[in-house]
């Protein structure tokens, strides 16, 4: 039987944030809109739910008099990307 | 991009794109320090060659303390400008260098304070800082898979296993050695900083 996929992740704009996460050690806010062509008010929203789910950290810090938000995927977030990803295999090569 | 569902086949592509991505974003300006310290370290074993040959006072080759200045300078400039972000590279590469430092700086310690009791030629700092950081380039180059960075180091060893042996032998210390310590930054390090910052140019 095929395992459902995770809800939090087969969502375009969280799965394309959770993807550029696992490629690198830590990234900004700034970097995941660029890279994702998201709004601010959109991407901060998906974020949110992500780091809510427990799947990516949150560090914020002031550079100068401005604040910068960098997140890192979780232990517990890449756990749920693998399944994610297996699952995904699956659904596409049942047989495999 | 918004918060539409996917297909099965588009959630794999997706993310195939958005590791294809981030790779082509990843290498940009990270020669900069190498670019530093390649022309910084030349520019001041001239200057030091200079002020010693012209005024014969020994006392400025203390001069050399100014390498140690470098690195909180760039650090603070990156605290202030912190990159979008952080590559496992980096990660590494960074931890490297942090080890590398923390030689330099315990060896110069470690050398000021057997100076009280022993004989001590602070003159070894110059085959130990380019052992270090010949070290430090090729290890660096070895995380890029950049071949010609992993090799071009062995100048600074070569050079680095000279001038112990002419310490040792009582052929040196001889000024000229700062010369050619800063000759070997421009190959171990002002070489590769301008490879390294030439990459991403080609691959984007």
């Amino acid at each position: 039987m095929l395992k459902e996929l995770d809800p939090l992740l087969h969502s375009q704009l969280r799965l394309a944030v959770v993807s550029l996460l696992m490629t690198v050690e830590e990234a900004d806010f700034v970097y995941l809109r660029k890279q994702t062509g998201a709004t601010a008010g959109n991407l901060s929203v998906q974020i949110d739910k992500l780091a809510g789910a427990g799947y990516i950290e949150v560090r914020k810090e002031f550079v100068g008099k401005k604040t910068r938000t960098a997140y890192r995927m979780t232990a517990r977030g890449r756990e749920a990307f693998e399944a994610y990803v297996s699952a995904l295999q699956a659904y596409i090569a049942p047989n495999r | 991009m918004e918060n539409k569902k996917l297909t099965e086949q588009e959630s794999l592509a997706l993310i195939a794109e958005m590791i294809r991505q981030s790779k082509r974003n990843m290498e940009v300006g990270r020669g900069n320090l190498f670019l530093l310290y390649g022309y910084f370290t030349p520019a001041l074993s001239v200057t030091l060659y200079l002020l010693i040959s012209c005024t014969g006072h020994a006392a400025w080759s203390w001069g050399w303390l100014a390498m140690f200045a470098v690195w909180p300078l760039c650090a603070a400039f990156n605290r202030r400008n912190p990159p979008e972000v952080v590559t496992y590279t980096d990660k590494c590469i960074k931890n490297v260098w942090h080890i590398m430092g923390a030689l330099f700086f315990v060896s110069f310690l470690c050398l000021s304070a057997f100076a009280f009791w022993l004989p001590t030629d602070m003159t070894i700092m110059l085959p130990l800082s380019l052992l270090y950081a010949a070290i430090g380039v090729s290890i660096t180059g070895i995380v890029l898979e950049e071949r010609c960075i992993t090799l071009l180091p062995l100048t600074g060893v070569c050079l680095a296993l000279y001038m112990l042996t002419g310490l040792f032998s009582g052929a040196g210390p001889l000024l000229e050695w700062y010369l050619w310590f800063g000759v070997s930054f421009i190959a171990m390090m002002a070489v590769p900083g301008h490879i390294l910052n030439r990459k991403p140019a080609k691959s984007c």
